[in-house]
């Protein structure tokens, strides 16, 4: 008889956390910023799928065994975002800095605000 | 032939389940952000304070020693004055902690590190703090 409980899945892959994240509307573009703590550059991937947009971090977490108090844990953060085809996706710009992940994703031409001529009519 | 009911195992897995739905909520979502979250760890003479401070640079991070008590302010300033939000979850503003060392400290070898939005501080025992093995004549 196989009995396969959910706690085998605990023990695939690390354990992962949503992190916070703002997102900001400018005329052009939109930001966004997600708080990683504990991420490196190296062990940070953006990707886009579809229209579903990433943002996978990694951190070290190997536990202290002499830790004698503890407030926070470092996990790996996952988040997934929905895009639409508002966003210039080969331009999108990502930075990681001081542990804060900064996404600037530009708008598309067609979606950007724009001003109407108006024309006197004759 | 009898079915096997694995009943604590599954009661279990019900936990799980639950426990993987609220692990998806935004990180520490129902925490009050007034003071920054440390972890403490010792090893032997030394221990290390490890704070999380994302978004905070050197200059935003004031380190204080007095007496045998680490007083950590860390400022978050709003990276985004009048900007028009979809999404606001990130916390800002000036979180301070005081930790108490159990020991005296060595002022001269104080240790503060900031690196990828975890501040690590290292303190060592201060030399007459440390045992010392006393020869009998």
């Amino acid at each position: 008889m196989e009995n396969k409980t959910i706690n085998d899945r605990k023990q695939i892959g690390n354990k992962t956390i949503v992190p916070f994240v703002d997102i900001i509307e400018e005329k052009e573009r939109f930001v966004l910023k997600a708080d990683m703590p504990g991420v490196t550059k190296d062990n940070l991937n953006v990707s886009i799928d579809n229209n579903e947009l990433t943002i996978h971090g990694k951190v070290d977490q190997t536990a202290t065994k002499n830790q004698t108090y503890s407030e926070f844990a470092l996990y790996d953060y996952k988040r997934s975002f929905v895009i639409n085809k508002d966003i210039e996706r080969k331009n999108i710009d990502a930075s990681l800095d001081n542990g804060v992940l900064t996404l600037v994703l530009p708008k598309s031409e067609k979606s950007k605000p724009r001003k109407i001529e108006i024309r006197v009519a004759s | 032939m009898t079915t096997n009911y694995n009943l604590i195992g599954d009661v279990l897995g019900l936990k799980n389940i639950v426990d993987e739905y609220f692990d998806t909520l935004p990180y520490q979502y129902n925490r009050v952000h007034d003071a920054p979250l440390v972890n403490l760890e010792e090893n032997g003479d030394n221990v290390t304070i490890t704070a999380l401070a994302p978004g905070s640079k050197i200059e935003d991070i004031n380190l204080e020693l007095i007496d045998t008590t680490l007083q950590m302010t860390i400022n978050r300033p709003r990276d985004y004055e009048n900007a028009q939000y979809i999404r606001r979850e990130r916390y800002f503003g000036t979180f301070s902690k005081s930790v108490r060392i159990p020991f005296r400290v060595n002022p001269e070898k104080i240790n503060a590190v900031l690196k990828d939005g975890v501040l690590s501080v290292t303190l060592e025992k201060s030399e007459d703090a440390k045992p010392r093995k006393i020869s009998i004549q």
